[in-house]
């Protein structure tokens, strides 16, 4: 089996549209298997006992009907298991259902919109922190590890959160996070070599 | 490896090695890339720095009060940009312009300032003494100071060459990433950016949140620890 969803669905059903369209807004990956057309995937879904559609197959847990709530925290769990994910996401208020405009990005793992803002704050905070410093002329020495520090602070914030590598998969961060070691050694090899290295 | 099912675009599913989207893979893959472009001009920079034979040298020129607000104009564009994502998912489309717009806006607003600085060094002056049969204007009428033209260009010396190679392939790449933010834009006015394509507009964002990434080491290792 592989790491999907199983959406088993009926075409001519409105909810079982809504809950591809739900699926596809998630960026959830799924199997389709429609039961109009396909004879094995009848056969699947007999030996289930034949819950009302549309049903969820996530590793053998079934979600049956369409609640975002149960199919959002089925797929978060799973995907947490399997590594697709690393932190558990905020969960919401859950979505009542209705049409497609009215839901909510919630379970997409990530901040909300007040605590992208905060971000944005203790980014700016931190630059006038770093404007500040930087006059200081009793620091000397200090200066360099300090405001080095400062920067790397908001660089991990914006890779973090903007970013939102501490909420998808390892396979970015391990790209991002091998260039970066590469570099930075290739750096500090360089000015060592031609002595530039304070 | 696990095969698995991506959706694409309604009633598409594409097959993924990953369960990953492919798109997604790559440009996180470019930026990796980028680490290593950035990367080796900022250590060129830092391996020629305190080396130039001749000036202006950076505590001559640098305005940080000036480059501050510059580096909080593009901190700004990043929340803009998270916030134009956060709307396309909600399938909030108003929002979705409206903060796509403001990204690209603070981003032009940011090569504005790279655009005066540059100027600046290039035409900047330092004042030097009238010495005595020294054939300048104003010291023949009578001054007894003058101003030097003392500017910066890639051409000057080491710190001008290093220096406007790191800032202006960063400056480059910012131009490229406003491009792309109105391009969405304009496909967000005619439409063509619904909330199941959102995709599209966290690639953008990627890119630009690197892009701001680069200007923060930048602002600091070469601004601040400068001189």
């Amino acid at each position: 089996m592989a790491d999907v969803v199983y959406f088993y669905m009926d075409p001519a059903s409105p909810q079982c549209y809504r809950a591809k369209q739900y699926l596809i807004e998630k960026g959830i990956p799924f199997m389709e298997l429609n039961l109009a057309e396909d004879p094995a995937a009848r056969e699947t879904y007999k030996e289930l006992g034949s819950p009302p559609l549309p049903v969820f197959d996530i590793d053998g847990k079934l979600v049956s009907g369409l609640n975002y709530q149960r199919l959002d925290e089925a797929w978060v769990s799973f995907a947490l298991e399997k590594g697709y994910l690393r932190e558990a996401p905020p969960l919401d208020e859950p979505v009542s259902g209705g049409e497609l405009s009215d839901v909510i990005a919630l379970a997409h793992p990530g901040p909300a919109t007040i605590e992208y803002v905060a971000i944005a704050a203790v980014l700016t905070m931190v630059t006038l922190l770093e404007v500040g410093i930087f006059y200081l002329e009793s620091l000397g020495s200090a200066l360099m590890p300090i405001l080095l520090s400062l920067s790397s602070l908001k660089f991990v914030l914006v890779v973090s959160f903007y970013m939102h590598l501490k909420y998808d998969s390892r396979l970015f961060l391990s790209f991002f996070a091998a260039a970066l070691l590469i570099v930075v050694a290739l750096a500090v090899a360089g000015m060592a070599l031609f002595r530039a290295l304070v | 490896m696990k095969e698995a099912s991506v959706p694409v675009h309604s009633g598409e599913v594409m097959e993924t090695s990953t369960g990953l989207d492919h798109r997604k893979l790559l440009i996180w893959m470019f930026l990796a890339s980028e680490c290593f472009f950035f990367g080796t001009l900022l250590a060129t920079y830092l391996v020629y720095r305190n080396k130039s034979l001749v000036g202006p040298f950076p505590e001559e020129i640098f305005d940080i009060p000036v480059t501050s607000v510059s580096t909080f104009v593009l901190l700004t564009s990043s929340l803009a940009m998270v916030l134009a994502l956060a709307a396309i998912r909600r399938g909030d489309q108003r929002g979705a312009k409206v903060w796509l717009f403001a990204t690209a806006i603070l981003g032009l607003t940011f090569l504005g300032f790279q655009g005066f600085e540059f100027y600046e060094f290039g035409n900047h002056e330092r004042v030097m003494p009238c010495t005595p049969g020294l054939q300048v204007e104003e010291c023949l009428m009578g001054a007894t100071e003058y101003p030097e033209p003392y500017g910066l260009t890639p051409r000057t010396n080491v710190f001008g060459s290093t220096f406007f190679t790191l800032t202006g392939f960063h400056g480059a790449h910012v131009t490229v990433g406003v491009i792309w933010l109105l391009s969405l834009w304009i496909m967000a006015l005619r439409g063509e950016l619904p909330q199941r394509e959102n995709l599209k507009v966290e690639l953008a964002g990627l890119y630009w949140h690197f892009v701001d990434i680069v200007w923060i080491v930048i602002f600091t290792v070469v601004y601040l620890l400068g001189g």
